[in-house]
């Protein structure tokens, strides 16, 4: 899951994970998107809406900012 | 229904889909563009010399994830461009994709061809800096015939390591082409006929891309087969098949002692007075184009804010014109008039594009294409009477993009024409004087979500 193109966060992690801007993700989404070949991952527009879907959606995965209040879901610690 | 109302309704299902969102099981996006074109000489898909705004496309898709290895979808598309498209809804995709491995998934249905590095996504405007892709490779008038194919694809990934990752297509399948399709008039203007049916052959394409080691740089191969085209239709009385009219009388009336015909008329006269259906005007004939293969070769890198992307594609044919029922009057033994010869066709382009800021791209290219690499100098357009630059088109093309939001882009665009291939010569208002220099220039703003 991503959270919204204009977050704080989302940036930081295509940044830091991808090694991408977010523009270059969306146009690598929109190249699949646009010729069938894939679904992009859904958008949330909030931690909390992040949360609440990985909750209600078994295998799902997402990310939020170090700052959510992260309850009901496994937490999963990426070292470099 | 009216294009007007195709439009009105495209726009109320995309403000419907911002309103009330998506969701999660069905993922909805599409754009939508308007654009302007103008020309200083010829006309180009359209009225361009008079400036237009026939110009706008329309796309909305529908995809869902069954699986995690299975997903489904469609994409309906529409577009205005001059002659072509008239707003009419096509279905631009619809397949289903099965990912068994990274190396094997399969797909059934209609799906986008990979002729070269970017076919799959011409109609979408916001891949790339420039309104319009370069005519040496990505032909604008073939873009319905070359977009989909209705059939079968294998496709996978196979990453290697340390040479890198191969990505592959294999396609097998239908083709189709329409008598509003922008090939049948390019055929159509090559013989000076009206095609009314076609009948297409099996396809074949393979596509192998390449990602090399060196990060950034793609290199790509593509290939496309089919054993032949029928159209099927009728000879249009023009200067050219009463020349032909001509011809065969001349060679009827030595047979018959008559005098040689020295104008149509006294042309038909000699086939009335023969008692043979030899005229050349409004005959039934069929054009066939066999052995179709085409091959590009492609490469593309970007680094930091530099993308350079390099092409080039040819397609080698056999066209024979067959008019059944004819022949006594040349050799009696020959019931059909066939007429044979091999052609080929093809071009390049070169691009250099910068990503200025985030929101800002500029970029320029070059390209040439020939309808026919045996006549560069355009001998056979001059012997009908039209302009030799119908032979090529030289582009140099400047272009300019701006993200305004992650919705919407504009862009605008001029391009310095040496040549007039590509174009429609039954378009411009003095085919024989279609002018070699030109400029074109165009403006498009793109709404996607």
């Amino acid at each position: 899951m991503n959270l919204d193109a204009d977050s704080d966060t989302r940036q930081a992690f295509a940044k830091s994970v991808h090694g991408k801007s977010v523009n270059a993700i969306k146009a690598y989404w929109q190249k699949k998107i646009f010729t069938g070949k894939g679904v992009p991952p859904v958008e949330k527009k909030s931690d909390s809406e992040i949360i609440a879907f990985v909750k209600d959606n078994s295998g799902a995965i997402g990310y939020v900012s170090s700052k959510a209040f992260v309850v009901a879901v496994k937490v999963v610690t990426v070292k470099e | 229904m009216s294009k007007y109302r195709r439009i009105i309704g495209f726009l109320i299902l995309v403000f419907a889909v911002q309103l009330f969102g998506q969701s999660d099981a069905l993922q909805i996006h599409g754009f939508i563009s308007q654009g302007f074109m103008v020309s200083d000489e010829n006309n180009f898909l359209g009225k361009t010399e008079d400036g237009t705004f026939e110009f706008n496309e329309f796309g909305i898709n529908f995809s869902t994830e069954l699986s995690n290895e299975f997903h489904v979808g469609l994409q309906l598309f529409a577009r205005d461009l001059g002659y072509l498209g008239n707003d009419e809804v096509t279905v631009d995709w619809a397949y289903g994709d099965y990912r068994w491995k990274n190396w094997l998934g399969i797909r059934a249905g209609k799906i986008k061809m990979p002729l070269g590095l970017y076919n799959e996504y011409r109609d979408l405007d916001l891949a790339r800096t420039s309104i319009f892709m370069p005519q040496g490779v990505y032909n604008e008038t073939w873009r319905s015939t070359f977009n989909a194919i209705k059939g079968l694809g294998i496709y996978g990934s196979i990453n290697t390591g340390v040479l890198g990752t191969f990505n592959y297509q294999g396609q097998v399948g239908a083709l189709s082409v329409s008598t509003k399709d922008g090939l049948n008039k390019y055929i159509e203007e090559q013989l000076f006929a009206k095609f009314e049916t076609y009948h297409l052959s099996t396809t074949y394409i393979g596509h192998l891309n390449w990602e090399t080691p060196l990060p950034g740089l793609k290199l790509a191969g593509s290939t496309f087969m089919m054993d032949g085209l029928d159209a099927e239709g009728y000879t249009e009385d023009t200067e050219f098949w009463r020349n032909q009219s001509i011809g065969v009388a001349t060679m009827l009336s030595d047979q018959l002692s008559l005098p040689m015909p020295t104008s149509y008329e006294e042309a038909q006269q000699i086939f009335a007075l023969s008692g043979m259906d030899l005229n050349l005007v409004n005959r039934y004939v069929v054009q066939s184009i066999d052995n179709i293969k085409g091959y590009w070769i492609s490469g593309e890198f970007t680094w930091n804010r530099i993308h350079l992307a390099g092409e080039t594609f040819m397609l080698n044919t056999e066209i024979t014109t067959v008019s059944p029922g004819y022949g006594a009057a040349i050799d009696p033994n020959m019931e059909t008039l066939r007429a044979t010869s091999d052609a080929e066709l093809g071009g390049f382009y070169g691009q250099v594009g910068y990503q200025v800021t985030d929101a800002f791209a500029a970029s320029i290219y070059y390209s040439e294409y020939y309808p026919d690499k045996k006549d560069k100098d355009g001998d056979w357009w001059e012997g009908l009477g039209l302009a030799a630059s119908n032979a090529w088109i030289k582009d140099t093309a400047v272009s300019l993009r701006y993200d305004l939001n992650n919705h919407w882009t504009v862009k605008a665009e001029g391009h310095f024409m040496d040549g007039t291939a590509v174009m429609y010569w039954h378009d411009q208002d003095d085919p024989a004087n279609a002018k070699q220099n030109w400029m074109l220039f165009a403006g498009k703003l793109t709404y996607n979500f």
